[in-house]
């Protein structure tokens, strides 16, 4: 159940390739390279507020300027895999034209209800994804390779980006059947699945509990007890319903986040 | 009908009036008070900047003493109000890292 719209997709994933392509990098895309020849950037500690929050990345519209300023309270260095994808989701406001005139015409997220600025975040997001992994490059890597968290760590070493940032991107151009779930409270929270992903009959939906049987489900209903970090076999209907005669068996990966969610991935043998 | 009040009714009055409104120097704190919300300069930054200046030294002095800064206080602006912003995090931003952001772009601009 993605949030973006597949239409929408497409014309940002032509964008970001389409500025991408016109430069030869060998493996990681060089934001900085890019970005100078539009805006004015700037690294700095511009600190953390006591309830722990201030903005990871933003860009300014001066009247004149834009201007990219990336806090290193939050991204940690300069050339940091968050550090990257911060900047590269700022250049997205820059390049998408929507955001880009929106930008320009004082659009100022603090004026409006939160919740309608999620689509312009997201877009960013998915737009920085597609920037920093490039499909061709990305496919070169992964088609004809078994999913596992080595071939994570492989893509997100090659490309200098977090593993959280290549999953996504996995799980939209991966040939290897993927499903990445994101829980909050107990409650699926959205989740995200490729075409090759063979279960669709869920035992939840988007805003409901958890399948008790799931991992990241009897984490969220036992507690540390059941935090398991490693790869755990579980069946096809702890997660979905299932017609078939033979067993189906699965792997759920769940990783804890210190804010309270658990990203739980699900791949077939 | 009622009389309709009058603050100036003399000479001293009116003076007090133009040193209260910034047509004559302020000579106490409550003129200089008056002046300054009526030209909304926040106080603070007058007793920033009067902080940075030492009149023994300048009295002592064997020749007149050259400033080589300008200090120009200016009423406290929400920039964040005039720009373009797109911010990933929180939306809106600390005073603190506003003035970074700033001093930042001012500095590029020089």
């Amino acid at each position: 159940m993605s949030l973006l719209k597949n239409y929408r997709k497409k014309e940002l994933s032509f964008l970001a390739n389409e500025i991408v392509d016109e430069y030869d990098f060998e493996n990681e895309i060089d934001v900085e390279l890019i970005a100078k020849k539009f805006i004015s950037f700037y690294y700095d500690n511009y600190g953390v507020e006591e309830d722990g929050t201030e903005f990871e990345g933003l860009i300014i519209y001066d009247g004149y300027y834009f201007h990219v300023h990336i806090n290193l309270d939050f991204v940690g260095f300069k050339d940091s895999k968050r550090a990257r994808f911060s900047f590269a989701h700022e250049l997205g406001h820059y390049f998408i034209v929507e955001h880009h005139h929106l930008l320009k015409n004082n659009y100022n997220p603090s004026n409006f209800n939160p919740k309608e600025t999620n689509i312009i975040e997201l877009e960013a997001n998915y737009f920085a994804g597609v920037f920093l992994m490039p499909e061709k490059k990305f496919k070169t890597l992964s088609n004809g390779v078994k999913f596992s968290l080595d071939l994570v760590t492989k893509i997100s070493d090659y490309f200098n980006v977090s593993r959280l940032a290549v999953l996504l991107r996995y799980v939209e151009i991966g040939a290897y059947p993927l499903m990445i779930a994101y829980c909050k409270n107990g409650i699926l929270e959205w989740f995200e699945r490729n075409e090759e992903f063979p279960h669709k009959a869920f035992r939840t939906k988007v805003g409901k509990e958890l399948p008790i049987n799931s991992t990241v489900g009897e984490y969220f209903r036992v507690g540390d007890y059941a935090k398991h970090t490693d790869i755990q076999r579980i069946d096809v209907e702890d997660w979905f319903y299932y017609n078939g005669k033979d067993e189906v068996i699965l792997n759920e990966q769940c990783f804890y986040s210190e804010y309270g969610y658990v990203i739980s991935l699900i791949w077939p043998d | 009908m009622a009389n309709k009040k009058r603050y100036i009714k003399n000479e001293s009055d009116l003076l007090k009036a133009m040193r209260s409104t910034g047509f004559c120097f302020p000579t106490n704190d409550s003129e200089q008070k008056m002046s300054l919300k009526l030209s909304s300069i926040d106080d603070s930054l007058i007793q920033e900047s009067a902080l940075e200046i030492n009149p023994i030294e300048i009295w002592d002095a064997d020749n007149p003493i050259e400033y080589d800064e300008v200090i120009t206080l200016k009423p406290e602006v929400d920039y964040t109000q005039e720009w373009g912003i797109a911010a990933k995090g929180k939306a809106k931003i600390s005073k603190s890292a506003l003035d970074k952001i700033l001093k930042n772009q001012n500095k590029k601009k020089d």
